[in-house]
């Protein structure tokens, strides 16, 4: 499988002030393969979100070196997407236009892309919120128009961060399983940050754990298969277990 | 949309009744019946005189308007997004916004001569101020999540000011603009006193000079009726443009 991103000693940080400046991430190092489910997981202010920045290209890192698809990362890409807990669906936009605005930044013909918004909705069962504003969406259609939005470009890798913790427990499962459609029908990869061990235990196959300064404690390899019986098996259960053990240590 | 107009007619039959029992009351010239002044408004409409002095006064509040939007928008925009802009232009714009610009009236009025000019300038200059730093704040405050999915999508300067920058100022601008249009027509109303023979503001003072209290009045009503319709038409575009707000 070959490289999607390759970290190598990589250093972000933050001006606190003119004089101080804090480290969210410290030397470092880590490789994503094309196609893989990778999970993020540690305590708030552990440098997760900064690693999605960088990977996104809205952050340039101090220093080290980014590699994706074995060249240097050089600013946002339009493979590249990132997906956050705050939708940044334009209020004053009806639901397709912000889904297809994507598109049309790229001077695609507005028909077209209304068309191809259209569509999307469909995919994502949010078809019947044409015409309406996102602030009269619930939030899990609204989760699902961004995640519309998103995937209209057809990106190669979707980076993730906390994307379904505002929801309520069924909404969060029905988004969940809907990520696992996308990457099973498109092969994508994605990078997830989340707080809930159960998330990353189903979505990810690779689980990192990381700790203060961005450092990785451990990355675990995650051999369950997600199916729709999956959240009730032993097997998942055994694996949430062993993973918020490798939490507490992590945070001890 | 009914019920604005039913609240609308409604306060104005309260003002005009409070109005009639004062005159009725005070019994003094200075304060003519509802009945005379708009007998007075009716004639002066008809002849004409009204009408011309009314359509005068609008053209130079809308000019004004248009001068002080035109400019101060775009520079407020980019001051509240270039940080070396507005580092450079805020420490003068406090310094001028706080001086009350009719004092200028004079000096404006030997540079630019007694037509319309100085007039639409001076409306111009006061409504300026306030709209930039509102336009300036507005932008200022846009939150850099917005900023960074514009980024990441791709987007130029031009889409960035037309699909965020702009809508999301837009509620603010409109807001400063509805506060500044009572200080715009007091300024309109300044400068037609002042070296001028014409529009709304002459045409008060004139009937306030000839003791023609109803025709001073009526002046007034046509002021009032001007600002209340650009209040319309301020509701009306927030209405339209910021519709998702109600949700």
């Amino acid at each position: 499988m070959s490289n999607c991103f390759v970290l190598e000693d990589v250093r972000v940080e933050y001006e606190l002030d003119k004089k101080n400046t804090f480290a969210a991430i410290e030397k470092l190092n880590l490789t994503i393969a094309k196609g893989e489910r990778v999970a993020l997981i540690g305590a708030s202010g552990c440098g997760k979100s900064s690693l999605l920045k960088i990977l996104s290209g809205l952050k340039a890192p101090q220093s080290g070196k980014i590699y994706y698809n074995d060249e240097p990362l050089k600013g946002v890409q339009k493979s590249i997407v990132l997906m956050r807990q705050n939708t940044c669906l334009l209020p004053w936009k009806k639901v397709e236009k912000n889904i297809a605005l994507p598109l049309i930044l790229q001077k695609c013909p507005k028909k077209e892309a209304l068309a191809e918004a259209k569509a999307m909705m469909e995919k994502m069962n949010i078809a019947k919120e044409w015409g309406k504003y996102p602030l009269q969406l619930s939030g899990g259609q609204q989760q699902r128009a961004a995640l519309a939005r998103a995937l209209l470009v057809e990106p190669q890798v979707l980076l993730l961060d906390e994307p379904f913790s505002a929801l309520d427990a069924f909404n969060r499962e029905a988004m969940q399983d809907l990520l696992c459609d996308v990457w099973q029908k498109r092969a994508l990869t994605y990078v997830l940050v989340t707080h809930s061990i159960e998330e990353a235990v189903y979505l990810g196959e690779k689980i990192i754990v990381m700790t203060n300064g961005g450092k990785i404690y451990q990355t675990v390899k995650n051999e369950l298969n997600f199916n729709e019986n999956c959240r009730t098996g032993d097997e998942f259960y055994a694996a949430c277990r062993r993973l918020r053990k490798t939490l507490e240590e992590a945070q001890a | 949309m009914k019920r604005i107009i039913f609240n609308a007619c409604l306060a104005t039959a309260l003002l005009l009744l409070l109005w009639q029992v004062s005159s009725i009351c005070l019994n003094k010239a200075f304060l003519p019946s509802v009945g005379q002044t708009f007998e007075v408004m009716v004639s002066e409409w008809q002849k004409g005189s009204l009408l011309n002095q009314t359509i005068i006064s609008t053209k130079r509040i809308l000019s004004g308007l248009f001068l002080a939007i035109v400019l101060s928008i775009p520079l407020g925009l980019a001051m509240g997004r270039i940080k070396i802009l507005d580092e450079i232009i805020s420490p003068l714009i406090y310094l001028l916004y706080p001086l009350p610009k009719v004092v200028f009236l004079p000096i404006i009025v030997v540079i630019m001569g007694l037509g319309d000019a100085p007039k639409i300038f001076l409306i111009a200059l006061v409504v300026f101020f306030q709209i930039l730093v509102s336009s300036r704040d507005a932008a200022k405050n846009i939150p850099g999540e917005y900023l960074e999915n514009m980024r990441s999508m791709h987007a130029n300067l031009g889409q960035r000011l037309r699909h965020l920058i702009l809508p999301y100022c837009l509620s603010d601008i409109l807001t400063a603009l509805r506060i500044t249009l009572g200080t715009s027509i007091a300024i309109l109303f300044f400068a037609e006193t002042f070296a001028s023979v014409d529009g709304l503001g002459y045409f008060i003072l004139n009937g306030m000079e000839s003791r023609n209290y109803p025709k001073m009045y009526a002046g007034i009503c046509a002021m009032a009726i001007l600002g209340l319709m650009l209040y319309a038409v301020i509701d009306a575009a927030e209405r339209f443009f910021c519709r998702w707000k109600k949700y």
